[in-house]
């Protein structure tokens, strides 16, 4: 079972990860001379965009940073003193929301007739960079704070007890004690929200409304679709669009050892203890509450569409409109999800056989995890360039779309089910061996329970990223294999605007319950993989 | 059959020419727990005692040759599963995913014995130590003292040959463990299998044990040896 699950996850490794990277990566070098290949890395054209794919990231992440760092605190204190409170959840449901439900439901809002244009609030912002930063901001917010609120209930209350006797004032109370908790959540938070902003594709795409609003993400996939088939420069700006997002990631690995080591409470099953004495008052919830109900909002606005674009849609539902459509999605979400939760699945079995601080171990998971830090549409060129004799983009590829779509979203499976390896029920397993168990009665009494709810988890969590993905989908569709969330984008390029609002409607109500689900059955654990 | 009868199946517990060997490590152990008798296992800490017991239980490998005999059986050929210990782990090692009495009741499960009975089974226990309105709650829910009393039910009521603590009540205050060792002390007479206990604690010893064996180990030797040294009761 072992050897079979280390197979299993070294082959899907080295066939999903490593040769399609190493092939983005010898296209860019090959078949030219080295001032050449200088020469179009630093090209003007591009070199812009990776400017304004910088300022775009940097700014995003600033202000997320900035929202986001103080929400954080306060929730983590509130969680601290009501560790079953709903808000997490309500703050993580974010996460489920489609990119492009959210483009269109901010373009609702900010253009020309818009709700918020016509209270001249943001006026003009449709179809600017300022449009995309703040679709961002709206929703990394509640990322970064889950990730800073998860840090500060790791702040044991006898400590701050300990500092008030000792004379801490507030301040000294926060640098000393509170501090040096958070500031590995709030750093892993914020070079994950940057790397999301590098790779960020339907919401500057819908936005940003094209050029001059071109970061490198768009410019690869124009340079694939839109414009004559230029390869060399799509694998350029994949190139750069790597530079930019695993840099970050990097840094990310090298804080690691210490964020774990703050975090170190945090791992599935655990569950904060209530603690007693006065906690914050009971207002604090429902503000929390509110804020958390705020950045939901923006994207209720699709449900606005007229009542007669319902009745339209089902009977497009029932005349085939878009039941082709729904079925490829859900085949799509059902393979990506089987995918990358069985090899995430093995990926565990495999790696709790190595001793728990070894460096072997570390650099696997680091391994296992650098999708997280590579753009779908990279992952995608990288799958064209490799395999490209049987996948080509111009057919169409359901295996394709699902392939790259578990590439991607295996690090949050894996990141979900990885403290499964690490907290111990030995003596649960030692104590049903005692009592007469069999292997498969231990497996099936005391291993299960403790994997069922991950595992559920992670699957609704795929099948719910899945489910909302376009990069994958853009990349590898044909006019036999269009998924939902490209069928309401073509919808909304054909201004059938409203019938595009319902389906998005519909497709954030799934996207959302996937997530809840996911949310309520992991409760906490499962953020912060996504976190990481 | 009701807990307490069948006593006259239960056998002494003899350990002939134990070793259990890792790179750093080495415990040899030779002795002899008659029925009736609670036997205290002391030593410092790191000697290994817990490592003696979980070999004992089939949890950790031992050397080959090794007798571990409960009558005329040799345990040491054994799996786990099969030699009918009741092991009370030092951190109750409850299943968290069962209930109460779902957990009071595995080894009877794990024996095929029919629901409705092992729940009568289980309540009839529960009663016994004031716990019969928690049957059906989840165990994350239980005090320490309360989770001690399942962990105590779920290691006897199989009616193991052969019962091993592992610093049992290490964890409770000193009232508490008072109640448990008189409630240990009470269900032991009913069912008297050799008791192997690991502690550190004098209380434990004094209330409990009739006899000791002592681990001997010069800290940064790695030899350890465990002889039989004093018979109190």
């Amino acid at each position: 079972m072992i050897f079979f699950s280390a197979l299993w996850t070294s082959v899907a490794w080295v066939l999903a990860v490593l040769v399609p990277l190493i092939a983005v990566l010898s296209f860019g070098f090959s078949g030219q001379s080295s001032a050449e290949g200088a020469a179009g890395f630093f090209d003007p054209l591009i070199l812009s965009v990776v400017k304004l794919t910088l300022v775009q990231a940097a700014s995003s992440t600033a202000i997320c940073v900035l929202m986001g760092y103080p929400l954080g605190l306060f929730l983590g204190k509130w969680l601290q003193f009501h560790p079953r409170s709903r808000i997490p959840t309500l703050m993580a449901l974010p996460y489920g929301v489609s990119t492009l439900v959210a483009a269109m439901a901010w373009i609702i809002l900010l253009g020309r007739n818009g709700v918020l244009s016509g209270l001249g609030i943001f006026p003009d912002w449709a179809y600017t960079l300022k449009a995309a930063i703040l679709a961002h901001v709206f929703l990394n917010v509640p990322w970064v704070a889950l990730s800073v609120a998860y840090s500060r209930t790791q702040v044991p209350l006898r400590e701050i007890d300990a500092s008030i006797t000792l004379g801490g004032s507030s301040w000294q109370i926060y640098r000393f004690v509170t501090w040096p908790r958070v500031k590995w959540g709030l750093l892993s938070a914020a070079v994950q929200v940057f790397s999301l902003c590098v790779m960020s594709f339907t919401l500057v795409l819908i936005l940003g409304g094209g050029p001059p609003v071109e970061t490198l993400e768009t410019l690869l996939y124009s340079f694939i679709r839109y414009r004559a088939l230029d390869i060399q420069s799509a694998v350029i700006c994949g190139l750069w669009e790597m530079v930019l997002t695993l840099a970050p990631w990097f840094v990310l690995i090298v804080f690691r050892r210490w964020a774990q080591h703050n975090e170190k409470g945090l791992k599935w099953g655990v569950h904060f203890q209530p603690i007693s004495g006065v906690g914050p008052p009971l207002y604090w919830g429902w503000l929390l509450s509110g804020v958390a109900i705020f950045f939901i909002l923006p994207y209720l606005v699709v449900f606005s569409a007229p009542l007669a674009t319902w009745h339209t849609l089902a009977l497009g539902l029932i005349r085939g409109d878009w039941f082709e459509a729904l079925v490829i999605s859900i085949e799509l979400a059902c393979l990506s999800a089987a995918l990358s939760v069985l090899t995430a699945i093995l990926a565990v079995f495999s790696l709790k056989t190595l001793p728990r601080m070894s460096p072997l171990r570390r650099l696997f998971e680091t391994l296992l995890t650098l999708p997280s830090g590579l753009s779908i549409l990279v992952l995608a060129l990288g799958f064209w360039l490799a395999y490209g004799q049987w996948v080509d983009p111009f057919e169409g590829s359901l295996a394709a779309m699902a392939s790259v779509q578990a590439t991607v979203f295996f690090p949050l499976a894996f990141r979900i089910l990885w403290p499964l390896s690490e907290i111990g029920s030995f003596t649960q397993l030692d104590a049903a061996f005692t009592l007469g168990a069999s292997r498969f009665q231990v497996f099936r009494w005391v291993e299960w329970p403790r994997w069922r709810g991950p595992v559920v988890s992670s699957i609704a969590a795929v099948a719910g990223g899945s489910l909302a993905e376009l990069g994958a989908v853009s990349f590898f569709y044909s006019e036999k294999l269009i998924p939902l969330p490209l069928l309401i984008s073509r919808w909304m390029a054909k201004y059938r605007f409203d019938e595009a609002q319902g389906l998005a409607a519909f497709l954030l109500l799934v996207s959302c319950f996937l997530i809840f689900f996911a949310f309520r059955i992991g409760r906490m654990s499962e953020m912060r993989g996504v976190l990481r | 059959m009701s807990f307490g009868e069948g006593t006259s199946q239960l056998e002494d517990f003899t350990v002939r020419n134990l070793k259990v060997t890792w790179p750093d490590f080495s415990l040899s152990a030779d002795f002899q727990i008659r029925v009736g008798e609670r036997v205290a296992l002391i030593g410092k800490s790191g000697s290994g005692k817990t490592t003696l017991l979980r070999a004992l239980a089939g949890l950790e490998p031992v050397e080959p040759g090794a007798e571990i005999l409960l009558g005329g059986r040799n345990l040491a050929v054994l799996p786990a599963q099969k030699r009918e210990i009741g092991f009370l782990f030092q951190d109750h090692a409850l299943f968290e995913s069962m209930n109460v009495l779902d957990n009071c009741t595995f080894a009877l499960r794990m024996q095929g014995v029919a629901r409705s009975i092992r729940d009568e089974e289980g309540r009839r226990w529960l009663k016994k130590v004031s716990l019969a309105e928690h049957a059906l709650s989840s165990v994350t829910t239980l005090s320490g003292g309360e989770r001690q009393r399942v962990a105590f039910i779920r290691a006897l009521i199989g009616r193991p040959r052969l019962i091993f603590l592992d610093e049992p009540f290490s964890s409770l205050d000193l009232e508490l463990r008072e109640t448990l060792r008189r409630e240990f002390r009470d269900l032991h007479t009913l069912w008297p299998a050799p008791v192997l206990l690991v502690t550190h604690d004098e209380g434990d010893i004094l209330a409990l044990a009739t006899a000791r064996l002592k681990l001997r180990w010069d800290s940064g030797h790695p030899d350890r040896k465990i002889t039989r040294e004093l018979t109190t009761g």
